[in-house]
């Protein structure tokens, strides 16, 4: 349980981990995360089940957080028995034929969007993926994600990835578009979907301390009602969440 | 235990309690004054985590029990929501025979170490002790309910356990029946307990990365250190309870998955920790968090990247919203992380503060201040956008409602703003939602519906109790849920295999 079957690192603060845990492998779906404490002294961290193989009993993370946990993520390797690991948490992301999706994401925080993007394409859309970075250090994330996009965009600055998502919804008929990112960002595409009547759907990155709806830190307000993005979320209706109160809970917190 | 034994170490009737009475007359035992539970000072405990209550010394504890009348109809009793055999416990102490005491306490209840330090005594068994017809202090049953405790957890510690070989269950048919249990909180564990004497093989599942839930991340250390917790839990394995934890039941694992794997019988004490909020404006601020999440980092402030957040932990002016013992843990945290003012902001007077007398006490000595008949109206924030200040409306004691208390009422006009760098909300809890339940009915707020003889679900197989079932209540009354699910459980096993058993 909770073993590192393989670790493949992409620079010092990237790093992708399969994990062995076979009930969390079993009952992963698009969209879930994972609370992860690497050792009793570690915080608990929420993940993105990125990938799960519940032939194999394992399922992949990938930690993808900037210079914090850089030492950390020196320090494991194959075979390296993680401390805790709580999961499948949040509620999933409906899977279906939308017909075309547009899926969009900064580089940094472009991780959880990665199973979405597989398992809308496996459920037969046209996926359209704008990818807001492209360095070595985000081309994992790129690995992950060609294989299951029609079509992939990059830009190299934020106002851009609006720019490109404005050309995409105008150059073709969109059904639905996911994010994920920073706050102003999703914002901005929020606003630009909203004024075309495009369903949008934004996946939430917030810092959690359990993952089971005690601590209400990921609170988030979604149409005038309060909600946690640990047992609601992490993926809210794009066009009701309040933004700008989000963006100034998170200029303040860790 | 056999029941002649059992009988002799309860029964009022019993050769050396009949002697044990004759010792001191009434007059002599009225006459002892009510001990004072040795305190940390308030000065030197508000800078560190030690605990607040040291404990009664032996000669104190003898001297205590010594004051309890031994009455025919225990008044005592009645009021324990476990119906712990107060006067028989109280008696093996007074002749020194602690062990005994003990094995009094574990016919009814799982966690006397935690009891005896959080139960609001003076609303349950102090309450009903005869000497407060005499207008005198009760017998202190909180303290030497946790002087039992302690005193026999210490003893173990010291001998190490000489005889470890657990207590060996007699081969019994239960023993193949394997029941769940979802969360670790004290209903839980007391579930387990009682189950495990039966006999029956329990598995408590936990999702969080330690054992005794809102025991571990919601009560501080100052008030119950988690070594008592751990003691406690431990006494659970050596009679066979299985624990697991970061098992979330409903997500990591399902109740389907549960039956497929040969659990008979799921008994759900997933707790009430959903923050509550007042739905006033602010709320949502930066400055302003929930009581899980300051005493969880409070609780957790050891780790590194918590540590980050100290800055927002050790303000310097911190204002509690609430007044019920969560409030109380909050406010004497805030105190301890260094905060320069620590308020309580309540709506309603003194002497309706729901916490537990010796928490206020202990939160005035510690330097608390109490803002008594204010509300808050809003969270005002500066322009960054952190919290600055809060509204406050000041209130008035109105006509006294259903329940006794009175009804606060604006003051018209009678507004004020108090500068604060963070506001603490603790002003109750919601039922953590229960995760794919299948075919459990559910009360309109979350809760699970249970007949409240056998605590059993709209599910056969499925029992609840505790904060899930009753919303934010309190440890005893959580362990009392349990105890009851356990009882009605087993006599329904009971049933199935004497049924079986004619066939």
């Amino acid at each position: 349980m909770n073993i590192i079957r393989k670790i493949v690192r992409h620079s010092e603060y990237t790093a992708e981990v399969v994990i062995e845990n076979p009930s969390i492998a079993r009952s992963a779906r698009a969209g879930h995360f994972v609370m992860v404490r690497f050792t009793p002294d570690c915080p608990r961290i929420p993940f993105t089940i990125v990938d799960a193989s519940p032939a194999d009993g394992t399922f992949t993370i990938i930690i993808h957080k900037g210079a914090r946990l850089a030492d950390l993520i020196g320090s494991l390797h194959e075979d390296y028995r993680i401390g805790d690991v709580l999961g499948p948490l949040g509620q999933a992301f409906e899977i279906r034929n939308y017909g075309t999706v547009v899926c969009c994401g900064d580089g940094v925080g472009f991780v959880p969007i990665i199973p979405v993007i597989r398992a809308l394409k496996q459920a037969g859309n046209r996926v359209v993926t704008i990818l807001s970075e492209f360095t070595s250090e985000t081309s994992c994330l790129r690995a992950n994600v060609e294989p299951y996009s029609d079509v992939i965009l990059h830009s190299s600055e934020e106002a851009a990835t609006l720019e490109l998502m404005d050309r995409v919804l105008t150059e073709e008929k969109v059904d639905l578009t996911v994010m994920t990112g920073p706050t102003p960002m999703m914002k901005a595409i929020a606003e630009c979907t909203r004024a075309r009547q495009i369903p949008t759907r934004c996946i939430l990155n917030m810092v959690m301390l359990d993952g089971v709806g005690l601590c209400g830190i990921c609170r988030v307000m979604v149409d005038g009602k309060r909600m946690l993005t640990c047992i609601d979320g992490p993926v809210f209706d794009a066009h009701h969440v309040d933004f700008d109160q989000l963006q100034n809970r998170q200029r303040h917190f860790v | 235990m056999t029941t002649i034994e059992e009988n002799n170490l309860i029964s009022r009737d019993s050769e050396w309690r009949e002697e044990l009475r004759k010792r001191f007359t009434t007059k002599e035992r009225t006459a002892v004054p009510r001990v004072k539970m040795p305190e940390m000072d308030a000065a030197y405990r508000v800078r560190c985590d030690d605990e607040v209550n040291q404990g009664l010394s032996t000669e104190q504890a003898v001297l205590e029990a010594r004051r309890c009348l031994d009455c025919p109809d225990p008044g005592c009793m009645k009021e324990c929501p476990v119906s712990n055999n107060i006067p028989a416990f109280i008696k093996n102490v007074e002749r020194r025979n602690f062990g005994e005491a003990l094995k009094v306490l574990s016919l009814t209840t799982v966690l006397p170490a935690v009891c005896g330090r959080v139960c609001p005594q003076e609303k349950q068994c102090e309450h009903g002790c005869i000497y407060n017809k005499m207008k005198k202090p009760p017998v202190a049953i909180g303290h030497l309910e946790r002087f039992v405790a302690d005193y026999n957890r210490e003893l173990d510690e010291t001998v190490a356990r000489q005889s470890s070989a657990p207590a060996v269950q007699a081969p019994s048919y239960f023993a193949a029946i394997k029941i769940a249990v979802v969360g670790s909180g004290p209903s839980g564990l007391a579930f387990a307990g009682d189950m495990a004497k039966r006999g029956y093989d329990v598995t408590v599942f936990e999702a969080l990365d330690c054992f005794g839930g809102v025991l571990k991340y919601g009560i501080p250390q100052f008030c119950l250190p988690n070594h008592v917790v751990d003691a406690e839990i431990e006494k659970l394995r050596t009679i066979g309870v299985k624990f697991v934890k970061d098992t979330f039941v409903g997500k990591t694992l399902s109740y389907d998955d549960l039956q497929e794997q040969g659990f008979k019988g799921i008994y759900v004490a997933t707790g009430a920790g959903k923050p509550r909020f007042m739905g006033i404006p602010g709320e949502n601020l930066p400055g302003v968090m929930t009581a899980n999440e300051y005493l969880i980092r409070v609780n957790f402030s050891q780790h590194e990247i918590y540590g980050q957040n100290v800055a927002t932990l050790k303000q310097k002016r911190v204002a509690v919203i609430g007044a019920g013992n969560t409030a109380m843990d909050a406010v004497r945290a805030a105190l301890r992380l260094g905060a320069e003012k620590a308020m309580i902001i309540y709506r309603r007077g003194e002497s309706e503060i729901p916490a537990r007398q010796e928490e206020v006490r202990h939160a005035k000595e510690e330097g608390a201040e109490f803002l008594t008949l204010h509300n808050p109206l809003e969270y005002i924030a500066d322009e960054n956008g952190l919290l600055k200040a809060v509204r406050l409306q000041r209130m008035e004691l109105g006509e006294p409602d259903e329940s006794g208390r009175c009804t606060p009422v604006p003051v018209e006009g009678d507004i004020i703003d108090v500068e604060v760098d963070l506001a603490v909300v603790c002003v109750g809890f919601l039922p953590n939602p229960p995760v794919s339940l299948p075919d459990v009915d559910l009360s309109r707020n979350g809760n699970i519906l249970v007949d409240g003889s056998s605590m059993k679900s709209s599910s056969p197989e499925i029992y609840a109790g505790g904060d899930i079932v009753r919303g934010a209540a309190t440890v005893i009354l959580a362990m009392g849920d349990g105890r009851k699910a356990a009882k009605s459980m087993a006599e329904a096993f009971e049933e199935i295999i004497r049924n079986t058993r004619l066939d």
